[in-house]
């Protein structure tokens, strides 16, 4: 005869069970994937979204989906917060059509940014450069577009001191290669 | 009918006098709903009802209707003033002021300087703090200067009109020209990390090759080295003129021999050829409606009379099949 | 410059130590290995190798941090590593297939087979996932590599089919087609082969095409399929089909062969569909159909022939379908049919001998048959081909209007004629009549013939002589089908061709109610004419009739005929109307012999007979006299009542002068009451028949110069032979007008100055406004 506490466990396992099994259920509706970013943290991420990234979708595809065996991907070259950030961005994103494979014609209007961008891109230069390395890394080509347009935005219209301003870079030219340069350029121009 | 009025038959306007001077009620109370929906952004981007800005013109000018068209009024219904804050339409706006102050504005009627002016205001002040497009701005500038200059001794040694009117242009003008010259570019922390040139050389290519303008790349190459070895690359001016050029432009002056392409000689002869098209610079424009003579942002669309009106869809779709945008 | 290298790694816990080359290379060929050699990869071990790409050092041995972009602003630090890696990888790849070459050469048919698929599945797949884990390569330095114009870089996925290519293919691919082409063969001598070890050789031929020339371009160029296997496999294939096909036919019959042939080809097709690449489909229809049709093309000819004799319908069907396949095959066929059926039209006439002649029922019908025998085999066996269908139509065409009958009359005019009579025979009032749809459909199959007669305007002249007949002795059967019969004439050839036809129809119509007006007239002005009295008035230029002499009506008739006249010109005035008295007919009722008997006769006859109410006998000289009757006529008509016994007479009623005496028979009996004597006279007949056909000649010449002047009108100056030709394309619906016929309307027309020759210029008219 089991006792009222035995009877009380044994129904709470069978609780758990179900509890699993409706997990089970709803995760292999939405099969999620694991990221784990360079220090430690892990994501985890529905994986059609994930699949924004070229390089996830091409090793999903090439390894194929065990769901069985949830293993995490980790991901070396980004930081959680800029993790983040690609999933905030990948998961706004999930539903736009799929970008033009021709990309000889690259669009270059670069101020064609949307506003959703345009606010998630009010960062400083540094997490911009960290976002244009991550979207080179997981290859995201739309996060790429919108993030380099960002930087050619900045560069637009601007004189060669003013860019070297702007991104902090030092003059490696000596005089004489400036002249150069400079003159190789109005030649073009005039020709 | 005691109506001393140009014409008795117009419906006529109220005006209102606003800190601003007087403005036309309708106008005023257009753009009141406008910043209205602006103010809860979110909220009328999901509400049908959102008024999204736009102008009606009536292109054929008569007696009754003489005055409507007023650019004031246009710039205030498509809501210029915030437009000068949305990167899309930033090099737009600049573009078209340029035009305007630098061809037409005496020829305005002195409402229309006034908001045009305030305009440019604003383009400073968003020059200068994002520090967006510093040529595009400089060029507007120079205008504005040019336009101070002529307009001084337009009309016996002194400008056309009202005084009191072009007395506050010229302060205008002279704030603009003050915030101009205080403008300096903003230099990131000496410590972030990284820094565009820590960014691997394939990374720096993708943002040069999204340069739409031939200057720019130019710039780019004066100021390092690592820029100007890849701005070097036959690619980037490759991709620059099929973007700027069709097949065809670009078949007349391409080598018929297997001689080596210069890319970028191409370019420039293209360009001398043919002239840069403008209209694929901007990501945004204002467009006409033809169906019901309205002047609207593209992206934003406007409330059309095709969309509110089936019947005057099915009689579109009866005149040929022409869906309205 | 070590600040650069430093930022790859900057991030990562793995410290700002300088990874060199080799010890990326030596993980990187370790986890390759792994991937070739189809261990479980996990999902970490994936992404650390694809992060090897990024993480690389920038510069191989890079001592001097000088100013080297400028001077070789292609080959900056991170190009050289991605070369020295492409290399590697290179290589790793070409190893690979060296060594597994050695364990596959000297390996032979189905055991080539299998190694070679099974590899290749493997391998394929293998570099699938390499290329994906070399992706960032492929990205950037790859891409950039092709961008500046570098020969020989491919993507990775492109190397490992290259180097496959040089490797392993090259090697072994005489081997493989071969073993490839035993199979196949083998299949076709009816075993079961593995088709697996062959589709899966194909995928890989096909895959291996790569467009070197333009890396831009999608997809495969099919080059490596075309040159190693697709044109050994044809050739093979048509040297195949050739020794069969020759070997079959010497031991069985060519119907068998069709059979067979019909078979081969649809398992060739077949074959593409299961493990060939759908681009050669066509190739190999075209050398199938060449080798197992077009070479024994003739032999399908002389069949044809014999097929065609013994009825063979559904051999003739396959022969078609077989021969349709080859382009310009069929011309010979067709030829063979027309000639073919020609002769069986011809053999068919003939058949009937005499009886065609004069039976136009026979005629049409033996015509018919011959038509729906093959137009059902054209239809069935020939798919209704155009071309089939065109030679039938020629074929009946020639054996309708050339044939045992027209030889006979020497003129190809009696076609129509008979045709016509034909309808005659249908539409005329008589005990054989037909049901109204059954007759609907006779009608039908006449227009089947009428379709080919040539001389369409003969037809017109009978046809309408025949209506009028029937419309004025009220003879036609049915209206509707007189009408339906109309309707199919104009749809045929167009409203003129029926318009007299149509005329007169409504003739007959108007005059129903003239009568009827009359006769209210009569009443009205209480006049009776003490005689029965109806009369057709018809238009006089629809009607084929000729106006008869006149001579003297008799007086018993005479009123009657003036009150018409009175009243009818007292409707229309300015009409004018001439009696058809050859046309007219009447009754009379006797007194004077034993029985009451009515005599159906014609006006001349009454006339005649009533000049014995005056006295019973008669010379003819007074006959003359009295009835005015032209003497050759009136004999004619003394002849018919001689013969009928009304009258009598010393002479011989061949032998009649004006001296001749003639007497009414008192005693003339007659089994019937009602006696219809109006029997036609023989030159009445005779008469008949020639004017048709001069009136065909007469009216076609106003027709050919009608067109003469339309076309002149049109063109104003025109050669001679141009002329002539559009003359006869205008006519070709009515008749073929012969040339010398032509000639002399043109020399009429220059003679009446509608035409005159063009000075200084041969041949050529212009035409006079």
């Amino acid at each position: 005869m089991p006792t009222l506490g035995t009877y009380k466990l044994q129904v709470q396992e069978k609780l758990l069970q179900v509890a699993r099994l409706v997990n089970k259920c709803f995760k292999t509706q939405m099969p999620n994937i694991k990221l784990q970013s360079s220090d430690g943290e892990t994501f985890e991420v529905d994986v059609e979204i994930a699949k924004c990234s070229v390089t996830i979708k091409t090793m999903l595809e090439d390894l194929g989906m065990d769901d069985e065996e949830e293993e995490v991907v980790p991901l070396p070259n980004v930081n959680s917060a800029i993790l983040r950030k690609v999933i905030q961005w990948a998961t706004y994103h999930k539903d736009d059509p799929p970008p033009p494979e021709d990309d000889e014609n690259k669009e270059k209007r670069t101020d064609d940014i949307s506003s959703w961008d345009a606010d998630f891109l009010k960062v400083d230069q540094g997490t911009l450069f960290e976002l244009i390395l991550a979207a080179n890394y997981l290859d995201i080509k739309g996060l790429l577009d919108v993030t380099c347009k960002t930087v050619a935005n900045m560069i637009k219209g601007k004189a060669p001191e003013e860019i070297r301003k702007t991104f902090n870079i030092k003059n490696d030219f000596t005089a004489s290669e400036e002249e150069q340069v400079r003159k190789e350029n109005e030649w073009c121009e005039e020709k | 009918m005691p109506f001393i009025s140009k014409d008795w038959r117009s419906p006529g306007e109220a005006w209102v006098k606003t800190q601003e001077g007087w403005e036309k009620k309708k106008v005023l109370e257009h753009c009141k709903a406008l910043k209205d929906s602006s103010d809860n952004l979110e909220e009328s981007l999901n509400t049908e009802t959102a008024i999204q800005p736009h102008c009606h013109i009536t292109i054929k000018s008569t007696k009754e209707i003489a005055g409507f068209n007023e650019l004031d009024e246009a710039v205030k219904r498509l809501d210029f003033r915030s437009a000068v804050r949305d990167v899309r339409r930033f090099n737009y706006i600049c573009a078209l002021l340029d035009l305007l102050i630098g061809q037409q504005m005496t020829a305005l009627s002195g409402c229309a300087q006034k908001v045009l002016l305030a305009m440019l205001e604003e383009v400073a002040r968003h020059a200068t703090a994002s520090q967006h497009n510093p040529r595009g701005f400089r060029q507007l500038l120079n205008n504005l200067r040019a336009l101070r200059a002529a307009e001084r001794s337009a009309c016996w040694g002194g400008p056309l009109g009202s005084q009191m009117l072009w007395h506050q242009h010229t302060a205008k003008i002279e704030k603009i020209l003050n915030m101009a010259t205080q403008m300096q570019i903003k230099e990131p922390h000496p410590d972030t990390y990284p820094k565009l040139l820590h960014l691997p050389e394939e990374c720096i290519r993708e943002i040069i090759l999204r340069l739409s303008d031939h200057r720019d790349l130019t710039s780019s190459a004066q100021s390092c080295e690592q820029m100007a070895s890849i701005v070097g690359e036959q690619r980037v001016w490759r991709e620059l003129t099929k973007f700027h050029f069709t097949p065809q432009q670009i078949d007349l002056v391409l080598p018929k021999d297997n001689e080596k392409i210069d890319w970028k000689d191409i370019y420039h002869s293209l360009k001398k050829t043919f002239g840069i098209n403008e209209d694929r610079q901007y990501a945004e424009m204002l467009s006409l409606c033809r169906y019901c003579r309205c002047l609207f942002w593209r992206s934003l669309g406007h409330p059309c009379i095709a969309d509110q009106c089936p019947e005057f869809r099915a009689r579109l779709q009866e005149a040929g099949g022409i869906t309205p945008p | 410059m070590s600040n650069k290298n430093s930022l790859v790694i900057g991030n990562n816990a793995a410290g700002l130590k300088q990874i060199d080359l080799d010890q990326i290379w030596g993980d990187l060929n370790a986890g390759i290995q792994q991937v070739y050699n189809r261990e479980t990869m996990h999902k970490s071990r994936y992404i650390q190798l694809y992060t090897h790409f990024i993480n690389k050092p920038t510069d191989v041995d890079h001592p001097t941090p000088q100013r080297k972009v400028k001077k070789n602003p292609v080959g900056g630090g991170a190009q050289l590593v991605g070369l020295e890696l492409y290399k590697r990888l290179r290589e790793f790849l070409r190893n690979y297939l060296v060594s597994l070459l050695s364990d596959g050469m000297h390996r032979m048919d189905e055991d080539v087979l299998k190694f070679y698929t099974n590899q290749w599945e493997d391998y394929q797949f293998c570099s699938k996932v390499l290329d994906g884990v070399c992706a960032y390569l492929n990205r950037h330095w790859v891409k950039r590599e092709c961008e500046e114009g570098r020969k020989g870089i491919y993507e990775i996925y492109q190397l490992a089919l290259v180097t496959w290519r040089d490797h392993l293919f090259k090697q072994l691919n005489k081997a493989v087609t071969n073993a490839v082409l035993k199979l196949i063969e083998k299949e076709r001598n009816g075993e079961t082969i593995n088709t697996r070890l062959v589709s899966g050789v194909i995928n890989c031929y096909v895959e291996l095409g790569l467009n070197e020339e333009e890396p831009g371009a999608k997809g495969p160029n099919l080059s490596v399929y075309k040159d190693s296997f697709e044109n050994v496999f044809l050739e093979d294939t048509e040297r195949f089909y050739t020794r069969e096909s020759t070997t079959f036919l010497a031991e069985n019959p060519v119907t068998e062969y069709m059979k067979r042939a019909e078979q081969r080809l649809l398992e060739e097709q077949k074959r593409v569909q299961v493990y060939l690449h759908e681009t050669t489909s066509e190739r190999l229809a075209k050398t199938c159909e060449r080798v197992l049709i077009q070479k024994h093309l003739e032999l399908f000819h002389s069949e044809f022939q014999q097929l065609l004799d013994a009825d063979k319908d559904a051999d003739l069907g396959r022969m078609y379908s077989l021969v349709a396949r080859i382009p310009d095959g069929l011309g010979e066929l067709r030829t063979l049919l027309e000639q073919h059926i020609a002769s069986q039209g011809l053999a068919a006439i003939e058949k009937c001998g005499e009886s065609a002649h004069n039976d136009p029922k026979i005629y049409v019908n033996t015509i018919l048959e011959v038509h729906k025998k093959y137009n059902a085999l054209v239809l069935v066996a020939f798919n209704n081909d155009s071309g089939f269908v065109a030679a039938l139509d020629k074929a009946c065409g020639r054996f309708i209007n050339a044939n045992a009958v027209t030889k006979q009359a020497n003129s190809s005019s009696k076609s129509p004629e008979l045709l016509a009579k034909y309808c005659d025979l249908l539409l005329k009032k008589s005990n054989k009549n037909a049901e109204e749809a059954e007759l609907e459909d006779t009608l039908n199959q006449v227009m089947v013939v009428f379709k080919y007669i040539e001389d369409k305007d003969v037809f017109q002249k009978f046809y309408s002589k025949m209506l009028a007949k029937r419309l004025v002795q009220h003879m036609s059967a049915s209206d509707d089908a007189e009408a339906s019969m109309i309707s199919k004439l104009k749809q045929a050839c167009g409203f003129e061709y029926t318009s007299k036809l149509q005329r007169m129809f409504q003739d007959i119509g108007v005059s129903k109610d003239l009568n009827e007006q009359f006769r209210n007239h009569l009443i009205k002005s209480n006049e009776s004419l003490g005689i029965d009295f109806s009369i057709q008035v018809l238009s006089s230029g629809s009607w084929p009739f000729q106006q008869s002499f006149t001579f003297g009506l008799p007086s018993e008739l005479e009123r009657s005929v003036h009150r018409f006249t009175n009243f009818y010109s007292g409707q229309h005035s300015g009409r004018k109307l001439n009696w058809l008295y050859n046309m007219s007919k009447g009754e009379l009722n006797t007194n004077c012999f034993k029985n009451r008997y009515t005599l159906q006769a014609s006006t001349f006859q009454m006339a005649v007979l009533l000049q014995f109410n005056v006295s019973d006998t008669w010379t003819i000289a007074q006959l003359e006299e009295n009835t005015q009757i032209k003497s050759d006529f009136l004999i004619q008509v003394l002849q018919i009542l001689l013969k009928a016994k009304l009258i009598t007479c010393e002479d011989d009623e061949n032998d009649l002068s004006p001296n001749s005496i003639v007497s009414l028979n008192l005693g003339f009996k007659n089994k019937k009451l009602r006696v219809n004597i109006n029997v036609p006279m023989k030159t009445e007949l005779k008469m008949e028949q020639e004017t048709t056909h001069k009136h065909i000649e007469e009216d076609r010449k106003l027709l050919i110069q009608a067109a003469i002047v339309r076309i002149m009108k049109m063109r104003k100056v025109l050669k001679h032979q141009q002329l002539v030709a559009e003359v006869l394309n205008q006519l070709s619906s009515r008749f073929k007008p012969r040339v010398h016929i032509i000639k002399k309307c043109i020399d009429i027309l220059i003679e009446k100055e509608y035409l005159e020759r063009t000075e200084g210029q041969k041949d050529t008219y212009s035409y006079l406004a």
